[in-house]
């Protein structure tokens, strides 16, 4: 088990990246002028080939589906970790600010690189039980997203379903169907974020992206989201008039996501 | 606590040094396997206790009063009340809301509005083996075919006996409680035998059966979404899961007894490698099957009366195997489809045809064995799709489906894990079992080391341990 352990480790920390995490730590001293992290809603949204050919700089989408509040800071832990040099963070909030913690696929991908690196930080956030401490326990427990054929893709240098470098997935269709409702409020604001503003010296930006109106609690969520966060940036309602923009009423289709990638590059300065 | 949990990992070993701990001291040692066995079944809900140890008071008593009695009346009916003890636990925590159910629906069919209700009952895991294995030991005082045990310690350890209690195989007391009185050696042959079963146990739940069950639940949840091909892979796959899960179940059970110097009887001898419908039954869940036999079948005259007191037995016994696996009426269907299929087999004297091993002493099976095992396997997988639907409207739905939907195309079913390459791996373990087919497991011969090691390398990389699955049989 300590030898497989080591193997898994090895492999997934060496081979090439096959997860936005995993990309994180193999971008080395590269500079990255703008970096977007977020759930679904900037995966989905924000196309950073757009962004480099209008504004020259470079960008990357950090988005995750389904991503809680605590997939955002690993991704600036680790960003921060690894020494990854970047002029702006622009961290996308929505429904999913009240949920701490991290997705459980997020968890599992960050495992080997938390392992590796032993950094204790990295590893609180990961909050690990201590039977991960039995060697192997952690790739058995996790085995749907990073066993034997996770391990084989990243051995035999399966591609990534995602185009790591800039990490935007466009969505497709027109409609306004409501996949989940918005909740009217937000419990409170995470102070890890708030502290984190603050020791990036303000390179860390704020923003939502757009959702349907009719969505019946997004105009109490705004309420709820810009008392908790004055700073950021709220576009929930920018794309009200636009309906055809919508592949479902929490996610832009890729002209939608174009439109926004464009209003954001006007908005934030880029 | 299931036998695939971490706390299990703890329990086996402590159980197991405790026992030995006290060699050559029987009390005690059934006394620690009875005080483990109540701590294994009430890890999952304490209230459980109260009813096995209820069964069991009941029927150590009845089963000493039944030995004393001379008049044939008065052992009848204590055996009478043993039965309706047993049986009427059963049907309770089993059967009750079933019975409610189906009372309102068909007054609703027929415009009446019934206003009976059902009850929130937990069903008791295991009871339906423990209720067969105290309701056999009963039966069996009563036949004079075995005494009635003197020491309960003995007797409670019988029925709770850890190993086996939950999901068989259902053992004969004539077979299980002499054991609890033979003072125990330690043997090092048989608890490596024991762990190689345990080994092999593991593999065939945690590879086998709990992958199958990832693509098996996603096809059932969208049978009307995928295509035929999908929906045969499906049904084949079912019929690997639930073999992987109830003879991995049964191996480990028979492993760990074999741990503490008992023996319980094979459940499951390569049913997969029947020939007709009647060896299947001879080869898959051994312990129920014969239960029915000794103690429903013969009794009912078997068919050894006229045809269709033949036909009325078989159907009895199947339908009361298939009421037995739950109460829905998919499994009254499965039951029947099996008496329909065996039925054909007795009647033209065929069922005890294929008694030995098939292709003994040779490799490669003959065209025709090849053809039978293959139709066996055919109306078996047909079948278990009864058993494994919500209900049968879906099961005809996803067999119409199947058959007319008639396109075969490769489809990517959105699982993270398995698809084809599931395939490929029950493809291997098929031959891993047709090669060893003739031994318990596949652990014999040469290079056994280096099996055990490749197996073991196996369950840890391609074992399902993050979508852990309860074993199928614990809802039975």
């Amino acid at each position: 088990m300590y030898v497989l352990d080591n193997f898994y480790t090895y492999v997934y920390y060496n081979g090439d990246a096959r997860n936005k995490l995993q990309y994180v730590t193999k971008l080395g001293d590269k500079k990255i002028d703008y970096i977007f992290i977020g759930s679904s809603r900037v995966e989905n949204h924000i196309d950073c080939d757009l962004i480099q050919q209008i504004t020259g700089k470079s960008c990357l989408n950090l988005g995750k589906q389904g991503a809680k509040l605590g997939d955002g800071l690993l991704m600036i832990l680790l960003l921060n970790n690894y020494d990854v040099k970047y002029s702006k963070i622009f961290y996308q909030l929505d429904y999913t600010s009240n949920y701490y913690g991290l997705e459980k696929s997020t968890r599992a991908q960050a495992y080997p690189l938390v392992k590796k690196s032993g950094n204790k930080e990295l590893k609180g956030i990961l909050n690990l039980s201590r039977l991960y401490n039995i060697p192997f326990y952690g790739y058995a427990k996790q085995d749907k997203v990073i066993g034997i054929r996770e391990l084989t893709a990243t051995l035999i240098n399966r591609k990534s379903n995602v185009k790591l470098a800039n990490g935007f997935v466009p969505r497709y269709g027109n409609s306004q169907r409501t996949f989940g409702e918005l909740p009217d409020f937000i419990s409170q604001p995470n102070e890890e974020l708030i502290e984190m503003k603050k020791n990036t010296e303000n390179k860390l930006v704020l923003f939502t992206a757009p959702y349907c109106s009719k969505d019946t609690n997004r105009k109490d969520f705004m309420k709820s989201l810009n008392k908790h966060y004055p700073e950021s940036l709220n576009l929930m309602d920018a794309f009200d008039e636009k309906t055809h923009f919508f592949a479902d009423c929490g996610h832009l289709n890729a002209e939608g996501a174009a439109a926004f990638t464009k209003l954001l590059i006007k908005k934030l300065n880029l | 606590m299931l036998f695939n949990s971490l706390e299990y990992l703890v329990f086996l070993p402590l159980v197991f040094a405790l026992f030995w701990m006290f060699k050559s001291q029987l009390n005690i040692q059934n006394l620690i396997l009875l005080i483990a066995s109540y701590v294994f079944y009430g890890w999952w809900d304490y209230r459980f206790l109260a009813l096995i140890a209820f069964s069991t008071i009941a029927d150590y008593v009845i089963s000493h009063v039944i030995e004393r009695q001379k008049p044939q009346h008065i052992k009848k009916c204590l055996l009478i009340i043993s039965i309706c003890i047993n049986l009427g636990l059963l049907g309770f925590f089993k059967y009750y809301n079933f019975f409610i159910e189906s009372w309102v629906d068909i007054m609703a069919q027929v415009g009446f509005r019934s206003n009976v209700g059902s009850l929130n009952i937990i069903l008791p895991v295991g009871i339906s083996f423990y209720t067969f294995q105290t309701l056999s030991y009963t039966i069996d005082v009563y036949r004079g075919d075995l005494r009635a045990s003197r020491s309960f310690v003995n007797f409670a350890t019988y029925v709770s006996f850890f190993p086996q209690l939950v999901a068989g195989p259902i053992e004969r007391a004539t077979n299980l409680l002499p054991q609890f009185s033979q003072i125990k050696k330690f043997n090092n042959d048989e608890a490596i035998a024991g762990l190689n079963l345990i080994i092999w146990g593991l593999f065939q739940k945690i590879v086998i059966a709990d992958s199958c069950a990832i693509y098996v639940d996603s096809i059932f949840e969208n049978y009307e979404k995928v295509n035929s091909f999908s929906l045969l892979l499906g049904a084949i796959y079912f019929a690997f899961q639930i073999y992987g899960d109830f003879a991995g179940y049964s191996n480990i059970a028979i492993g760990t007894a074999r741990l503490f110097g008992f023996n319980l009887m094979r459940n499951f001898n390569y049913p997969y490698f029947s020939r007709d419908i009647a060896e299947f039954w001879r080869r898959w869940h051994i312990s129920l099957s014969t239960w029915f036999r000794d103690y429903l079948y013969i009794p009912l005259g078997g068919s050894r009366s006229s045809m269709i007191t033949t036909v009325r037995n078989v159907f009895i016994v199947f339908l009361v195997s298939g009421f037995w696996h739950g109460a829905n009426w998919t499994f009254l269907v499965w039951g029947g489809i099996h008496a329909i299929l065996f039925l054909p087999v007795l009647l033209l004297g065929f069922n005890r045809k294929n008694l030995d091993q098939v292709s003994i002493s040779k490799l490669i099976p003959s065209f025709k064995e090849l053809f039978q095992m293959t139709f066996t396997f055919i109306v078996v997988s047909i079948a278990w799709v009864f058993f494994r639907a919500d209900n049968v409207t879906i099961a005809f739905k996803y067999l119409k489906r199947l058959v007319l939907d008639f396109s075969w195309g490769i489809e990517f079913l959105n699982i993270d894990r398995y698809n084809f390459e599931l395939l490929l791996l029950v493809l291997i373990v098929v031959l891993i079992e047709w090669i060893n087919r003739t031994h318990e497991h596949p652990f014999m011969g040469t290079w056994k080391w280096f099996k055990i090691f490749i197996v073991i390398l196996m369950l840890l990389t391609l074992g399902v341990y993050s979508d852990h699955q309860d074993f199928i049989y614990f809802q039975f």
